[in-house]
């Protein structure tokens, strides 16, 4: 619970404005914090030096009326305190009752009286033939410290409100514009190359980031229809003459109430060219990742009743049975389409190579498949892979070759990982897996 | 039928207008978009038959335009481009059916006459039964009865009976199958299609003692209506 409550500040700290926003404001803070300090440290020390020369005043007006009349001047207040010590009797205190110890040492100090809270700033002078001792209160310099720290908290608290306000709202502003200009790349990265970022101005480097961003786009896409114009001329070029063949032999076929050995056998190659072209051509548009863009979300577990129901009849017609499992995981960005050809190739391997069960396990992250057959040998792992490639003792069957290949383009397709090995339980059979 | 074959190659055109005519359709023949839009524009057809790649208008941007102009003829692409993005993108430009060059003349013809046939009664297509002789489909339910007998079959067999049943008389190719009951537009070279047939035989022929899909060598299966 406790990481769903932090989540949101974490995606929101992974956001550059925002940690500029911050580093700007605990910056500014503080600046603030350091300006208070010096500007209390500045007014302390004027202030205590004004009461310091007031002090000084108030001692020398004090000795000189003891001097003249021989009194101390009553205080009119609690807050000030002057009391004289003549040398002659130095147990007399004249004036406020301050203890002896304070007379002890000359010059500045802070002396609270007993049982009270407030303290005096203190000067002690000795003149010829007395000691005087005078004091204000620092009640003063209390209230000045503390309205100056009430002020300057409000002003630090206001300050900083309005300056994250104004930091936020301009990193709010600048990273729309970073994630417009995600979004914008994972949709070109989808492969939709129509996509343009930029709006137009050129005013700062963001905007600069987004032109040229669109500028690569742009050529992308001319590169993709040029090519795409290309392919097409050669799948016509390629597909026509086929056509052409396979036409004339079909009216050769059909026109003829007893067609020769000759023109059935050709029209059976045709239609077997004709297939590996179809597989080749298949695979090459898997290969362009264009069908990236018809990606879905879904779980391989929910392939299995689909599976199931194609593939089990056409495993068991052959005596054999299907062993298919399905285990629970999340969801993978896929094409079930092309899962269900991949499937499809990977059945009709092991029908055509193999004598034994199949078993079929989808799920969580990974489809295996295994068969009883004589496995691929390790040396030629590799190379089934390949289009066109067949294994010698397979060569005769009927067959393209192509249809591990197809497997591994679409594997490729959806950045799983294709590995042809040995059963796991050591028994004589072949293992493919396809690791999402 | 009637129908417009638009087709510039040399070959493949005499050879299409010959065995369509063959088949007892009514050809009109034409080598250029240009040429197509006027005799689209200008005649009824009953199915049109298009090219994509032909000189002066492109068969997709053909059917663009008779679409725009509220030509409703049911059209099928017959083409060498033969990409996913290309059958989705003819099919959006308002094509009914997509055939990839090289194909075979039953094939062709097969999907003609999916595409061609007159719009049965709708109250047919709308109900949730569907009825062709002795056996009825009960599409809400799932259910199969045949003489008043329930016959117990699975998703896929019921699809299938399902695919029959709305063409009486009309082959089916095993392609055209694939498309509808497995949603697979490749071809899987397992005997998916054989096998879920024989299975269905086996279920809804053998306990009656006759023969209602009929397979015929060489173009698919056809469910026999008397």
């Amino acid at each position: 619970m406790f990481s769903t409550l932090i989540e949101p500040f974490h995606l929101l700290w992974r956001q550059s404005a925002v940690r500029l926003a911050v580093q700007l404001i605990v910056g500014f803070g503080l600046v603030l914090l350091i300006g208070w300090a010096a500007l209390l440290w500045f007014v302390e020390r004027e202030l205590r030096g004004s009461v310091d020369q007031e002090l000084q005043q108030f001692a020398e007006s004090a000795y000189l009326r003891w001097q003249s009349n021989g009194t101390v001047a009553e205080p009119s207040d609690d807050e000030r305190l002057v009391a004289v010590v003549p040398k002659s009797d130095e147990h007399a205190v004249i004036g406020t009752s301050v203890p002896r110890q304070l007379f002890e040492t000359e010059g500045f100090r802070y002396w609270v009286p007993a049982g009270e809270d407030d303290r005096f700033r203190v000067l002690v002078r000795e003149f010829g033939d007395s000691s005087v001792v005078v004091g204000l209160s620092d009640e003063r310099l209390e209230e000045v410290r503390e309205i100056l720290n009430s002020g300057f908290f409000w002003m630090f608290v206001i300050a900083l409100a309005a300056m994250s306000v104004l930091a936020f709202a301009a990193a709010r502003g600048t990273q729309a514009r970073i994630q417009e200009i995600e979004r914008g790349l994972d949709l070109i990265a989808a492969g939709q190359y129509n996509t343009r970022i930029s709006r137009g101005a050129e005013r700062d480097d963001l905007d600069r980031v987004a032109a040229s961003i669109d500028h690569a786009t742009i050529r992308t896409e001319r590169l993709l229809e040029q090519l795409s114009a290309q392919s097409a001329n050669i799948a016509h070029d390629l597909r026509t003459p086929l056509a052409r063949l396979r036409a004339k032999l079909e009216s050769e076929f059909s026109d003829s109430s007893a067609p020769s050995e000759n023109v059935i056998e050709a029209l059976g190659q045709t239609d077997r060219i004709i297939d590996t072209f179809n597989a080749l051509l298949r695979i090459a548009a898997v290969e362009s990742g264009s069908r990236r863009s018809g990606f879905n979300k879904f779980a391989l577990e929910q392939l299995v009743d689909e599976i199931m129901a194609t593939f089990a009849p056409v495993v068991e017609d052959t005596g054999r049975e299907l062993h298919l499992r399905a285990i629970s995981g999340p969801p993978i960005e896929g094409d079930r389409e092309l899962l269900v050809q991949l499937l499809g190739n990977l059945f009709q391997n092991a029908l055509r190579h193999t004598d034994g069960d199949i078993e079929l396990i989808l799920g969580p992250d990974r489809i295996e498949f295994l068969d009883f057959g004589p496995g691929i040998p390790v040396a030629e792992r590799h190379r089934v892979i390949e289009p066109l490639y067949r294994l010698d003792r397979a060569r005769q069957s009927v067959g393209t070759g192509l249809g591990l290949a197809m497997v591994r383009a679409i594997a490729d397709l959806h950045d799983a990982a294709l590995e042809l090995g040995d059963r796991p339980d050591g028994r004589s059979g072949l293992s493919v897996v396809v690791q999402f | 039928m009637r129908l417009l074959v638009l087709e510039d190659d040399a070959t493949l055109g005499p050879w299409l207008e010959k065995g369509l005519s063959e088949a007892g359709h009514v050809v009109d023949r034409v080598t250029s978009g240009r040429d197509a839009l006027v005799a689209a524009t200008s005649y009824d057809y009953d199915v049109l038959i298009l090219d994509r790649m032909v000189p002066e208008l492109d068969g997709l941007s053909l059917l663009k335009a008779l679409r725009q102009a509220k030509i409703t003829t049911p059209a099928l692409f017959l083409t060498a481009l033969g990409e996913v993005e290309d059958r989705v993108e003819g099919l959006e430009a308002g094509g009914d059916d997509y055939l990839v060059k090289p194909f075979a003349f039953t094939e062709l013809t097969a999907r003609l006459n999916a595409l061609g046939r007159r719009p049965q009664a709708t109250a047919a297509d709308a109900s949730s039964v569907l009825r062709v002789g002795d056996i009825s489909l009960d599409l809400h339910k799932r259910k199969c009865e045949r003489r008043g007998q329930p016959v117990d079959l699975n998703p896929k067999e019921f699809l299938l009976l399902e695919a029959f049943m709305r063409a009486p008389g009309r082959i089916q190719t095993k392609t055209m199958l694939l498309e509808r009951v497995w949603n697979m537009n490749f071809d899987p070279t397992t005997s998916i299609v054989e096998t879920h047939v024989s299975r269905l035989r086996a279920k809804v022929e053998r306990p009656f003692g006759d023969r209602l899909i009929r397979t015929v060598r060489g173009a698919g299966y056809v469910l026999d209506v008397d």
